[in-house]
């Protein structure tokens, strides 16, 4: 019963929002947009062989901002779960929009670390299902001159043969294609495609970095190009929900004066 | 006392008279004879001892509300009157050329039965009486059940079905009727009691130091009580209420010894949502429904009562959201069904001896899908409540019982595994447990209490010792009552006693929670001031002191523990304007403080804590048919726990808020200010009536805030607010 309530509060919630309240798709401020691992799972035998174990977060910061720091972040708020330090380097530019920059942050974790039966938890408190496996969170504080921003999350190590090892999602935006033309304030059909190599709960984020989309849960959907002129950004996120895995495309179109 | 001397002089005065009316109307020709019969306008109902004037004679009407006049004796005009009725006349020429006239009555004062609310102590002493249709008038929707809310003692919350007693988790307390359990007693929607109004007798209510007859409860006690009695005819009982629910119920006896009742209502929301709501974006459709059955029988010493209730609460939601699938929407579909069935039997055995035994079954289903997760929980408990009670001598009378239950609950279940009593604890991270069980628990309990009057006190020992099979643990709660009555006007009060409860199935289970924990221990020490001012007023004060130890709560390490403990204390005053002239109602205000200390932690205010509640109730009785009402509620804001810094998880693609452990409810929302206007009036037919009830609800001074909102990286907060002035309108027939 007291579920009922709760989602009507959150039905409320929602209902309120109004149009002109800020859009989380909207990319005007620093921030994180995902974070691939690479491996996506480490395979526990595996770990004296493996020689590099990467994290590579998808950042976009305005034009008028610029990163100032990345450091180690630990969320020891979140419970039932170790966490892990990471050693991240400078940020790699990625491509330059009107009113935005991407760049990529890596990080690299002391794989010796991992090894040390110490840092395991509890496995009743940590397995997914059905597999024997331990979650590690990894933290990341981006810090530019007006903003900063902390991203944290999840990878897998697992003790056995894992389903979402070597697995990716393959995504391309179908609509619109890169680099068209629109008029500002024009609405336009956007759709990707995805196609998963594991069965797993998929989570699809639309981001742009000006105008409004209609839902930016939903893998096709309609945006609104903004009142700016100039070459914008249309960026769909996959986020797995179990696995961890994330990717991302983007395109760029330009909106005419 | 001068009420009872008048009282008892008006029966003597009126068994004179009807002996004198009857004498005369067993030696009367019906030829030469007028033969009035007298009944109550809108319901037909015959009416008895109604008082026939004619010139300076005076007859009353018999069983059957007839009067048999001798014609020859009549003239001018004859005069009707009885108590709660409006006064009539009639002129010769209305009865001159007919042998039989109907006359029918208007009602000026509604009577009926009574609900009756228990303070604290023993129950006969500290009682607080209610009649039903006062009830009915004045409690949210007409809805007798729902007066508990406005009552001292108890926390309110805007969205929240169920009973938040001295700062308890509604969890804590018991819900009942006829003896029968019952898994909660509001509907999701509107907090609509599951029980139609038409059958309820009573409704106890004790916020705390109740008798060792009841278990496996810390915080307060709602105990539904039935009618007793066989009703004189069928009747049924139609509403409509815009824009929530419509019902019907039908009642009949079958002989005199016997009778039946049922009952349906369904609620009708979903009708209005999916014309208003565009389904593509998002998507919200409650329901309820309930329905009982009963058959009544009284003979002689013996009472017995079959019933059966059932309700059903869904809600069907989908929403563009943070846990959104690939088609862009949050869907959830829940439903909470249950029935209660079972045998209420009271027998007086002897002159000392009394019984009463309640064996029944409860079946309780929980099915709830939300995105690929889903929780099915079904399955019967039964239980058997045995009571007896022996009046040992003038002053001293025991009452003992038994209490054996079983329950049954099948588990079928996918969901993540979260920390229930986590202020942020998000559900798209847990872990996600996969479990498919029974669970099997007996518990039994013994309990014995005695009522020992000495002079103007009336101490009132129990004792109630318990054992669960799932924890393999014994436990004895002592409770002790004193009653004192200083004078006729005045009593004073004071109770302390132990009250347990066990832990909940999901607590102990071995996935998702500590099959190592105990019973949960709360000890109420209560202090209070009864005062009848006149025949109009009445006041309760009362002082309480809650202590709750081996709370059951979670810690970074241990998903649940019996290491907290819980306080709760406070100040509750009551004035009551009583039902005996046009206006009544009360003024009900709780001052209270409610925290819980975890472990090792600091105490921080509980999400109950609710410093002050008032609650202003008023009915006016302009005519016997028309009235209007008023009720105010205000309340401190409801707590909350302020964010510290939010973090973007990368998995999840969406902010999670951080707060410190220190700062747990430290906050509360702006105060909350309620008013709600009605007016109710009956139109009368001869032999039934149409209810109308109007008003408003929510209006409000300021702007109320139901809670929180933050933006979607929680860097910008502001109040949840909404729900304009609701009007309603609700129609009733009776017929």
């Amino acid at each position: 019963m007291k579920f009922i309530f709760f989602f009507t509060l959150v039905l409320l919630n929602f209902i309120s929002c109004g149009e002109e309240e800020e859009r989380p798709e909207q990319l005007d401020r620093l921030r994180v947009i995902g974070v691939k691992t690479n491996p996506p799972v480490i395979i526990f035998d595996d770990l004296s062989s493996i020689t590099d174990f990467e994290l590579e977060a998808l950042v976009s910061v305005p034009k008028d901002d610029e990163i100032i720091d990345q450091i180690n972040f630990v969320d020891d708020s979140f419970l039932f779960t170790q966490t892990i330090d990471i050693v991240w380097n400078e940020p790699v530019f990625l491509e330059e929009f009107s009113n935005l920059n991407l760049y990529l942050i890596k990080g690299k974790i002391d794989l010796d670390s991992l090894q040390d039966n110490q840092q395991y938890p509890d496995l009743n408190n940590d397995k997914l299902e059905e597999i024997s496996s331990y979650i590690f969170r990894y933290g990341l504080e981006v810090k530019t001159q007006n903003d900063n921003e902390i991203v944290v999350g999840n990878f897998i190590v697992s003790l056995t043969e894992n389903e979402y090892q070597n697995q990716s999602f393959n995504i391309d935006i179908t609509n619109p294609i890169d680099e068209s033309d629109y008029n500002k304030e024009e609405e336009i059909e956007i759709k990707m495609n995805l196609e998963k190599s594991v069965e797993e709960e998929v989570k699809v984020i639309w981001f742009t970095s000006e105008g409004k989309i209609e839902n930016p849960r939903s893998k096709e959907t309609l945006l609104t190009t903004g009142t700016g002129e100039g070459k914008h950004l249309v960026l769909v996120g996959t986020y797995g929900k179990f696995g961890y895995l994330f990717n991302y495309d983007f395109v760029s179109i330009n909106v005419l004066p | 006392m001068l009420q009872k001397y008048i009282f008892v002089t008006y029966f003597i005065i009126l068994s004179i008279h009807s002996t004198r009316a009857d004498t005369s109307n067993t030696a009367l020709d019906k030829s030469t004879s007028l033969k009035i019969t007298i009944l109550e306008k809108g319901s037909g109902r015959k009416l008895k001892r109604v008082e026939v004037s004619l010139g300076e004679d005076i007859f009353y009407s018999d069983k059957q509300g007839e009067v048999l006049l001798d014609r020859n004796k009549i003239k001018g005009a004859i005069k009707f009157y009885r108590a709660g009725y409006n006064s009539l006349s009639i002129e010769e020429k209305d009865y001159q050329d007919t042998e039989k006239i109907n006359i029918f009555l208007y009602p000026s004062q509604p009577g009926g039965n009574l609900v009756t609310i228990f303070g604290e102590g023993s129950t006969e002493v500290s009682k607080k009486e209610i009649s039903i249709e006062e009830a009915i008038e004045v409690a949210p929707r007409g809805d007798p059940v729902q007066i508990i809310k406005l009552l001292p003692g108890v926390q309110s919350n805007t969205f929240g079905p169920r009973v938040i007693v001295r700062g308890s988790e509604p969890s804590d307390s018991k819900y009942l009727i006829d003896n029968f359990d019952l898994p909660f007693v509001y509907h999701g929607v509107g907090g609509i009691s599951v029980i139609p109004p038409k059958i309820i007798d009573e409704v106890d209510f004790s916020t705390g130091g109740f008798s060792s007859r009841y278990g496996e409860a810390t915080g307060g006690i709602i105990s539904i009580q039935t009618k007793k009695n066989i009703p004189d005819k069928a009747s049924i009982d139609a509403r409509i209420n815009l824009p929530l629910y419509s019902s019907v119920f039908y009642e009949a006896p079958l002989n005199k010894n016997s009778a039946f009742s049922v009952s349906y209502r369904r609620s009708y929301i979903d009708f209005f949502v999916r014309r208003f709501l565009d389904e593509q974006k998002f998507l919200v459709i409650p329901t309820f429904t309930d329905a009982h059955l009963q058959y009544l029988y009284k003979k002689d010493s013996t009472s017995l009562k079959a019933t059966t209730v059932y309700s059903r609460d869904t809600l069907e939601l989908a929403f563009p959201g943070d846990g959104a699938d690939e088609d862009g929407k949050i869907e959830f579909d829940i439903a909470t069904e249950f029935f209660v069935s079972g045998l209420d039997v009271e027998k007086k055995i002897s002159t000392d001896w009394k019984m009463r035994a309640s064996p029944h079954i409860i079946n309780t289903s929980v099915f709830n899908n939300f995105q690929n997760n889903y929780v099915k929980i079904w399955g019967p408990s039964f239980r058997t409540p045995f009571t007896f009670q022996k009046r040992l001598s003038r002053s001293e009378k025991i009452k003992f019982g038994l209490d054996f239950q079983y329950d049954y609950v099948k588990v079928d279940i996918k969901v993540p595994r979260i920390r229930r009593d986590s202020a942020f604890q998000d559900f798209e991270e847990g872990s996600l447990e996969k479990v498919q069980t029974t669970y099997e628990e007996q518990e039994y309990a013994v309990w014995s209490q005695i009522d020992h009057k000495i002079g103007s006190l009336i101490l009132t020992p129990g004792l109630r010792a318990y054992y669960f099979s799932k924890i393999d643990s014994f436990g004895i709660d002592p409770r002790f009552t004193v009653v004192w009555g200083f004078s006729k006007s005045t009593e004073f009060k004071a109770s302390v006693g132990k009250f347990s409860k066990s832990p909940s199935p999901q607590e102990i289970d071995p996935t998702f929670g500590n099959p190592n924990l105990n019973f949960e221990n709360s000890y109420h020490y209560i202090g209070g001031w009864y005062e009848k001012w006149s025949q109009f007023w009445q006041s309760e004060v009362q002082l309480y002191f809650k202590s709750n130890k081996n709370v059951i709560s979670s810690d970074k390490e241990v998903r649940y523990n019996n290491s907290s403990l819980l306080q709760s204390y406070g100040f509750e005053f009551f004035l009551r304007r009583l039902n005996v002239d046009r206006l009544f109602g009360w003024i009900s205000y709780t001052l209270s403080k409610t925290e819980i200390k975890r472990g090792n932690s600091s105490w921080v205010p509980t999400r109950f804590d609710q410093t002050h509640v008032l609650n202003f109730v008023s009915f006016y009785r302009i005519t016997g048919q028309w009235g209007l009402g008023f009720r105010l509620n205000y309340r401190t804001g409801e707590r909350y726990t302020p964010i510290d810094y939010a973090v973007y998880n990368a998995n999840l693609a969406k902010y999670q808020p951080r707060y410190k452990s220190e700062d747990e409810n430290s906050k509360h929302l702006p105060d909350y200010n309620q008013i709600d206007f009605y007016t109710t009036y009956d139109f009368l037919f001869d032999n039934w009536k149409l209810n109308c009830r109007l008003g408003v609800e929510f209006i409000s001074f300021t702007k109320p805030a139901y809670g929180i909102k933050y933006n979607y990286d929680y860097s910008k907060a502001d109040f949840l607010t909404g729900l304009p002035p609701i009007p309603y309108i609700e129609i009733r027939g009776e017929l």
